[in-house]
């Protein structure tokens, strides 16, 4: 199974996990400053618009391994702090890459 | 509601700088403007002219961009026009504290029934980087090149002393209690007043040694001081304005009368 | 109450104020300004009579600025100053002309430049009036000479103003504003409002047909109408766009010239005379009384200055020997005129101008005209 997109690896989560949108992302790397649980790591490659745009490295960490929908998450800094509105949640739990 | 119920998608993505705290303000707002329940077809929004003042056109309702300043004057007439309508005001600092003060001053004293959402990020940005009435001395800037050496205004305050029944002021790094006062000055009667303070990497982070967009919200946390805190040590304000400290929390809430309401 | 059909005698500021409630003001925003400060006083007692809403604001920019925002509320809406307000209200007449906003102004002229002579007559604001404003904006002038003209030529610069959503500018001065005498109200009044658009207006708002004016939207009735100064294409959203610049500024340039017929207006007395004295505002009293006594004089009132009613001006002009244009500044309509008349071939045309501040009297009218320059 391949890494998703936007650098998540692969494999089914049965849990709420946030998602990048690579055409809003503007490689501001504020999502990598602001997580407690470092999620995010920043990136190396160029992305499509032409910013090196980080990755979602660790969504283990993520604090809301438990929640099945976006309604009882614990943490959102990253989905409120991202300026360019490109990350949001995958409420497919459990959805294949 | 979702993110794009309120804004529009189809001006995605948007024209603001990679790292602008204002695209962490929208967020925000539309967190807070869902939880108000306000109608939306019966929400007004007006701005002045800059980065802040943008972001009206992306969101999906009757909203009018005006001249540099002039967006409280604006609100003002559109509120007295039709006091059902819900009239929310974005701007920034030079917009509010430079050419915009008298309307800003004179709102606040009239109470009128409107929310400002000041978007301060301490320099003129749209314009490339002059100085605001609000950038901190000795900073550096287009106009000032060998270091500002004007005193900044604290919006908060003067809201206060002018009138407002609410005043509350935070960064983009305090995005609940940002949430939660976007929230409370949408419903609360009378003259609210949120000022933000917001990074801007381009203009203001590039000329002070914070050229990366985690470098000024880093900066953010680290300046800024709960209101509490302060008075406990005993700090002045406006010293703490000038050395670069930004206080933040809820400065005022009161129950003045507001402006054109029968008692 | 509008006044009901009758004759009145009162102040030319007073009328202005039962003429703009006659045709529906609902929403006044204004600064005191020697010699248009009864305005304001006058609509501070009527509004709330009225159910509409007055507000004295902290200064021009404000007062005009309420007002644009009133008016897209749906209401009709009006601010009156003088010459020194009115220099600190172009900026928003402009954007009023931009974001085709119906909004009435009233300048009543005072004798200037700057502060001026507060109380006295001067007519020094009739090329501001026109192209005050920075860029190429349309907007509609009218000139009140009379205490009937304060009243009808209100009503009739709100009717322009709503039809073709450009701001109106009621031209007055020191002397009309104040003086007292009669005027009739008749028993119908035309009242014209801005036609409004009642659908959403998603990616259309100033999407527009063959009179060039868009239908308005009017705000909270769910049209999500975004609307700026900035260049803007048909949805209101701002662009760069040489092509949509190029629309927009065009468009709303024509919107006034397509319709001059309707906009332009003059009063012509005595048509075949051998002189004719083109003129506006209190002057107009001493071209009347020494029309009297001189058979030969014809006169010429301009009822709209701008656009500048060529083709009416011209026809004036073409049968006469002498065009003397009076006015009180250097010489401001009296260029446009010059052009005009020059152009249908009348070999004479002179400027008459007192300034001063203390209207011409017949005599020194008929002197001027007798001296021959």
């Amino acid at each position: 199974m391949s890494a998703k997109p936007d650098g998540r690896p692969a494999g089914r989560w049965p849990h709420i996990q946030v998602k990048a949108n690579r055409k809003f992302c503007k490689g501001c790397n504020i999502c990598v400053l602001v997580c407690p649980t470092r999620v995010f790591e920043e990136g190396k490659e160029i992305g499509e618009r032409g910013y090196i745009t980080p990755v979602i490295a660790h969504p283990e960490r993520c604090p809301n391994q438990k929640r099945k929908t976006k309604k009882n998450a614990v943490c959102e800094m990253c989905i409120l702090s991202c300026p360019d509105q490109a990350l949001d949640w995958d409420e497919t739990a459990g959805a294949e890459g | 509601m979702e993110f794009f119920d309120l804004f529009r998608e189809d001006r995605w993505p948007h024209m603001f700088c990679p790292g602008c705290g204002i695209g962490t303000v929208m967020n925000c707002f539309q967190r807070a403007f869902a939880e108000t329940g306000m109608d939306q077809d019966r929400t007004v929004f007006v701005s002045g002219i800059g980065c802040s003042s943008r972001i009206i056109g992306y969101l999906r309702a009757d909203s009018i961009h005006t001249t540099h300043g002039r967006a409280l004057a604006v609100a003002t007439g559109i509120k007295l026009a039709n006091p059902d309508l819900n009239v929310v005001v974005f701007s920034g600092d030079g917009d509010i504290g430079a050419i915009g003060g008298n309307h800003f001053i004179n709102a606040a004293r009239r109470n009128i029934d409107i929310s400002v959402f000041c978007i301060n990020n301490y320099i003129y940005g749209m314009t490339g980087g002059q100085a605001s009435t609000t950038t901190p001395y000795k900073s550096y800037s287009t106009t000032t090149p060998y270091g500002n050496k004007e005193y900044p205004f604290d919006l908060a305050e003067l809201a206060v002393t002018a009138g407002a029944n609410y005043v509350a002021r935070w960064t983009v790094r305090n995005v609940k209690e940002l949430m939660g006062s976007m929230q409370k000055a949408m419903q609360k009667r009378g003259f609210s007043f949120v000022e933000i303070a917001s990074p801007c990497p381009t203009s203001f982070g590039r000329r002070n040694h914070m050229p990366e967009p985690k470098q000024m919200f880093e900066w953010l946390k680290i300046v800024s001081v709960r209101r509490e805190k302060s008075q406990a040590w005993g700090l002045d304000q406006l010293d703490l304005n000038m050395g670069g400290q930004i206080t933040i929390g809820e400065f005022v809430e009161r129950n003045r009368m507001p402006f054109g309401m029968i008692a | 109450m509008r006044l009901p059909p009758g004759t009145y005698f009162m102040q030319g500021n007073e009328a202005c104020v039962e003429g703009a409630i006659m045709a529906g003001l609902r929403f006044y925003a204004g600064y005191p300004i020697t010699p248009s400060t009864e305005v304001a006083e006058g609509l501070a007692m009527r509004m709330p009579e009225e159910g509409g809403v007055f507000i004295q604001m902290e200064d021009e920019m404000a007062s005009i600025s309420a007002a644009i925002g009133a008016s897209w509320t749906g209401a009709k809406v009006m601010t009156a100053t003088s010459g020194p307000g009115f220099s600190l209200m172009q900026e928003s007449i402009g954007y009023a002309a931009m974001t085709e906003t119906p909004l009435v102004v009233l300048d009543a002229m005072r004798a200037g430049p700057s502060t001026g002579m507060p109380t006295m007559v001067g007519q020094g604001d009739v090329m501001q009036s026109r192209y005050g404003s920075h860029g190429d904006y349309p907007v509609i002038v009218l000139a009140a000479s009379t205490i009937q003209d304060m009243f009808d030529l209100t009503i009739r610069a709100f009717n322009l103003s709503e039809r073709y959503r450009v701001p109106t500018i009621l031209l007055s001065d020191a002397e009309v504003g104040h003086m007292r005498g009669k005027f009739t109200v008749p028993t119908k009044v035309e009242v014209i409002d801005r036609a409004v658009r009642t659908d959403k207006v998603w990616h259309d708002g100033f999407a527009y047909d063959e009179s060039l004016v868009p239908r308005f939207p009017v705000f909270g009735r769910g049209s999500r109408v975004h609307v700026t100064g900035l260049s803007h294409d048909i949805a209101g959203y701002p662009t760069n766009d040489a092509e949509v610049h190029e629309e927009l500024v065009r468009r709303l340039n024509d919107k006034v010239a397509l319709h001059r017929k309707d906009i332009c207006n003059v009063e012509l007395t005595r048509p075949d005379c051998k002189v004719l004295v083109v003129t506006y505002g209190s002057p107009t009293f001493a071209a009347k009384e020494a029309l009297r006594s001189s058979p030969e004089l014809g006169m010429l009132e301009l009822k709209t200055i701008w656009p500048f009613p060529e083709e009416l001006v011209a026809k004036a002009c073409s049968t006469v020997e002498e065009v003397i244009v009076m006015e009180m500044n250097l010489g401001q309509a009296f260029k446009e005129v010059e052009r005009v008349a020059c152009a249908v071939g009348c070999k004479r045309i002179r400027l008459f101008s007192k300034l001063g501040g203390d209207v011409p009297s017949p005599s020194e009218l008929l002197r001027f005209i007798g001296a021959g320059g």
